[in-house]
């Protein structure tokens, strides 16, 4: 029978290693989509090339049946492109959380963080793949989000585990890899020898594009996205997939869907050894042992209990029959639950109290919205926080808001013209939004071209204090200059003022109102370096009722 | 946790985490661009780039030749000596278009791609041993590079095409009465023969925009503030940079909300291209363009009084093809 019995654990074995392979592979094309979340630019393009996404870069993100729950929830509307998730709630149905387990780029991340030469000692790692009370907090933080996107928020997005990976590689990882190689390139540039230089110069070719965005991509909001994405890895190494099996709120979907699913571990008692391999190689916390229930909500499908069972006590294999021992579902507190749905409830009315939104709402000048982006109480009821926009960005405008956007905006695009505008022809952010949350706008629309309606995120005011032709009798044309509107936006008035006898001609910026679309290009050139002479505001913005200039 | 660090665990685990720190540290420093700062020598005279081609007749000539883009700019050089009297075999050419804006060829913000590819294959033709083209950007340069097409055309040609990358600048001391220290751009001033290649442009604070304003995309930095005095500015630029050769694109022309343009209505067939070895000529010629005259310019005027070039047309041959 030992012959017999190696084959099944090489049968197992095998599924394992595609489960691993999996892994590695979705891992892939999830990182090579967010490198190709970029501006297509190159030899390889004609002239007024409208520079496009070819691929779907947010795929990622359209599989993701919590982003459309909460949009649903949230706008009782469905983007199409969502509808893609309805095939991973699908596999759930059948299979339980084999997303998690064999496709999620966040699973695969806390998995390589747990598994990677482990801090835990043998003991303490089968401790700690025990079920545990605080397993629940997930389920509740679940509750809590649709009740949140019933409430007309989809803030949930900060826990949705593809946009909390997205978000973390494109605004962390990368930003890190960009300030690192491109300071280390940039100090080889610097040296004393032209052999040195040429080689930091191809270095660069070669890192452009891919790991060194040209500008960073560091600023004061992203630091805070950092320490959570951080903090969520590193947890890891104390609890093993902590954030899949503590808080992920996709994942408890994902289980609560599945607890009809087809497939269950069955467990052969008189086999076991006690020898507690399954449990101490359990990803799932899901109680593979023989004699205890089998947790089917926490079970992502990794294949490890079943490979590495030295008895022949554990398989997987279709539901009913014998050795069938199941928990019936995650046991959830009532009381735990009506706190989370009442927290969720509670929190988008407390949220918004002092109000960015509705007619007496008083919108921040800070917070500039992507050309594109819904009226604000339909963007905060959509973004998700994936940061896909920001990342797309040639000129790194968009940024995750800390308060522009109020305490419920936390991680919303925002646009911070100081560091970058927003190109006027550029409508690569439109193009990426998974959940609508900011619309498609063509080229015309963004620059006011061939009779189209400007799409307007703000308006250009001057600080006549500040600015140089105003405040000093100092000539300066920049801004006029920079705008890209036609005719222009900035218009210039001469006037001629006497210094020491002397006169000056002075042509004098000022702003038409209707001709600003608010890209931002103006405060972006400004020679006044520190606080510009002329800065954007939401004012104006086209997408909102309310927050009109002009009658 | 069960089992307790012995010290030689203890001691791998305090190496390791000491070596952690200080790579981190190491990668700051070296990422940090202190090393930036060093003073560069302070030039004794003024600097100047000079790629001037040996010449012959003492009154300035200028070309002006029409038709498509390629027979335009071909018998615009053949007419001024060909391209054999400018460029010599193993040369390394570099063409300095204007590449400044996030706009497309038909709205005339940017020199044409194909004036600009039919100067690299001339230089090709001449023997030249490497033709660059490169340009500091206003917008985001990837896109600037490919949206005017002179990414695609350029390197077609077989042209070393050279973006902006903020390690390619290094500070000159260009000594002008303006320009002090400033951040040029190496790969368009590293080069045996330099040809301008601007488009005819109108320009909201200098009027117009031709050739010697092009010489803007050398630089770095912060070249905004110069803007405050722009025609000194201009002059300076025309000091340090002395091109061997001029090429004008006029074949359509940008009348008004320069220098970026957008609108299809700014902009007007022209149908030229104007070539010369003196800058200040070809700007002169060309600002008429857009309907000026030189008087409109007193950065013409600033570049004759310091010898740069002629202003005044009738000191120049003009021959019209």
């Amino acid at each position: 029978m030992a012959g017999d019995r190696d084959r099944r654990r090489i049968f197992w074995a095998r599924w394992r290693a595609g489960r691993r392979i999996s892994q590695i592979a979705f891992l892939a094309v999830f990182l090579l989509l967010i490198f190709a979340t970029a501006d297509l630019t190159g030899a390889g393009y004609d002239a007024g090339n409208v520079t496009r996404v070819p691929w779907p870069v947010e795929a990622f993100l359209d599989i993701d049946p919590l982003a459309l729950l909460l949009v649903f929830l949230s706008t009782w509307t469905v983007p199409s492109t969502l509808l893609w998730s309805l095939i991973v709630l699908g596999t759930a149905v059948f299979l339980g959380r084999f997303f998690c387990g064999w496709v999620c780029p966040m699973g695969t991340l806390n998995h390589a963080c747990s598994a990677f030469r482990p801090t835990l000692s043998t003991a303490a790692r089968i401790r700690a793949n025990r079920p545990k009370p605080g397993h629940r907090i997930k389920y509740y933080l679940l509750a809590g989000s649709l009740l949140a996107a019933l409430c007309g928020s989809a803030i949930a997005g900060l826990f949705d585990p593809l946009s909390l990976v997205t978000r973390g590689i494109a605004l962390t990882v990368l930003p890190v890899i960009d300030f690192v190689a491109g300071g280390f390139i940039g100090r080889m540039s610097a040296a004393d020898s032209t052999a040195v230089q040429q080689i930091s110069d191809r270095l660069y070719d070669g890192a452009a594009g891919l790991l060194v965005h040209h500008n960073g991509l560091l600023v004061s909001g992203g630091l805070l996205v950092s320490l959570f994405f951080v903090a969520v890895l590193i947890a890891n190494r104390f609890h093993p997939r902590f954030w899949c099996r503590y808080l992920c709120p996709l994942g408890a979907l994902l289980g609560l869907s599945g607890q009809r699913s087809l497939l269950v571990l069955r467990k052969d008692e008189s086999k076991c050894t006690n020898c507690g391999k399954c449990e101490k190689a359990c990803s799932g916390a899901a109680s593979p042992l023989p004699g205890t229930d089998w947790q089917r909500a926490e079970c992502d499908l990794c294949m490890n209990c079943v490979a590495v069972c030295e008895d022949d006590a554990l398989h997987f294999a279709a539901v009913g029959g014998l050795g069938e021992q199941v928990a019936d579902g995650p046991d959830l507190r009532k009381r735990h639950l009506a706190t989370g749905l009442a927290a969720g409830a509670l929190l988008v009315p407390v949220l918004r109290r002092g109000g960015v939104t509705g007619p007496e709402g008083r919108p921040d000048p800070a917070c500039i919205r992507p050309p594109g982006a819904v009226a604000e109480e339909d963007f905060l009821a959509r973004c998700i926080r994936c940061g896909q926009c920001m990342k797309i960005c040639p000129n790194n405008a968009l940024h995750p808001a800390l308060d522009e956007a109020g305490v419920e905006g936390l991680w919303t695009p925002v646009l911070v013209p100081r560091v970058g505008y927003c190109e006027p022809t550029c409508t690569l952010c439109t193009q990426v939004c998974p959940t609508a949350a900011i619309l498609r706008v063509s080229e015309n629309e963004k620059t006011g071209a061939r009779g189209a309606a400007l799409v307007r995120i703000g308006t250009a005011f001057i600080d006549q204090g500040r600015c140089l032709p105003f405040g000093m009798a100092t000539p300066c044309t920049v801004c006029e200059e920079f705008c890209p509107i036609s005719p222009k936006a900035i218009r210039l008035e001469e006037v001629t003022v006497t210094v020491d006898g002397r006169s000056i001609v002075l042509k004098r910026p000022f702003v038409v109102p209707d001709r600003c679309s608010g890209c931002g290009a103006c405060e972006f050139a400004c020679p006044v370096h520190d606080q510009a002479a002329i800065r954007v505001s939401s004012a104006g913005e086209s997408r909102s009722e309310h927050n009109r200039l002009l009658l | 946790m069960t089992d307790a660090w012995n010290r030689r665990e203890f001691l791998k685990r305090a190496a390791l985490g000491c070596a952690g720190v200080s790579a981190c540290v190491g990668g700051a420093c070296l990422s940090s661009d202190r090393g930036r700062d060093e003073p560069v020598k302070r030039a004794a005279v003024r600097q100047v780039r000079d790629f001037r081609a040996p010449q012959q007749e003492d009154r300035p000539r200028l070309v002006v030749a029409g038709g498509d883009p390629d027979r335009a700019v071909r018998a615009a050089v053949k007419e001024l000596g060909g391209i054999g009297a400018f460029v010599k075999k193993g040369d390394r050419v570099v063409i300095k278009p204007n590449i400044g804006w996030d706009r497309t060829p038909v709205q005339a913000a940017n020199t044409n791609p194909e004036v600009v590819a039919t100067l690299v294959r001339l230089c090709f033709e001449a023997g030249a041993g490497a033709v660059v083209v490169t340009d500091n950007t206003c917008n985001d340069p990837e896109r600037c590079f490919t949206r005017s097409g002179i990414w695609k055309a350029a390197q077609a040609a077989g042209a070393e095409v050279i973006l902006p990358a903020e390690h390619r600048f290094r500070d000159y001391d260009m000594g002008g009465i303006i320009l002090g220290r400033m951040p040029v751009l190496v790969p368009a001033v590293s080069a045996d023969r330099f040809i301008n290649v601007p488009i005819a442009k109108h320009h909201g604070l200098s009027k117009f925009t031709g050739a010697m304003k092009n010489l803007y995309g050398i630089l770095g930095g912060r070249r905004n503030r110069l803007h405050q005095r722009i025609d000194d500015s201009i002059a300076d630029l025309a000091e340090f940079i002395r091109p061997t050769l001029t090429v004008m694109d006029a074949t359509r022309v940008l009348l008004r909300n320069g220098p970026q343009g957008g609108n299809l209505a700014d902009t007007q067939e022209v149908g030229k291209v104007i070539a010369s070895t003196d800058q200040v000529a070809v700007d002169a010629w060309s600002c008429r363009l857009i309907g000026l005259t030189p008087a409109d310019l007193p950065y013409l005027a600033l570049a004759q009084q310091r010898g740069l070039g002629t202003a005044d047309l009738s000191r120049v041959k003009v021959t019209e093809l």
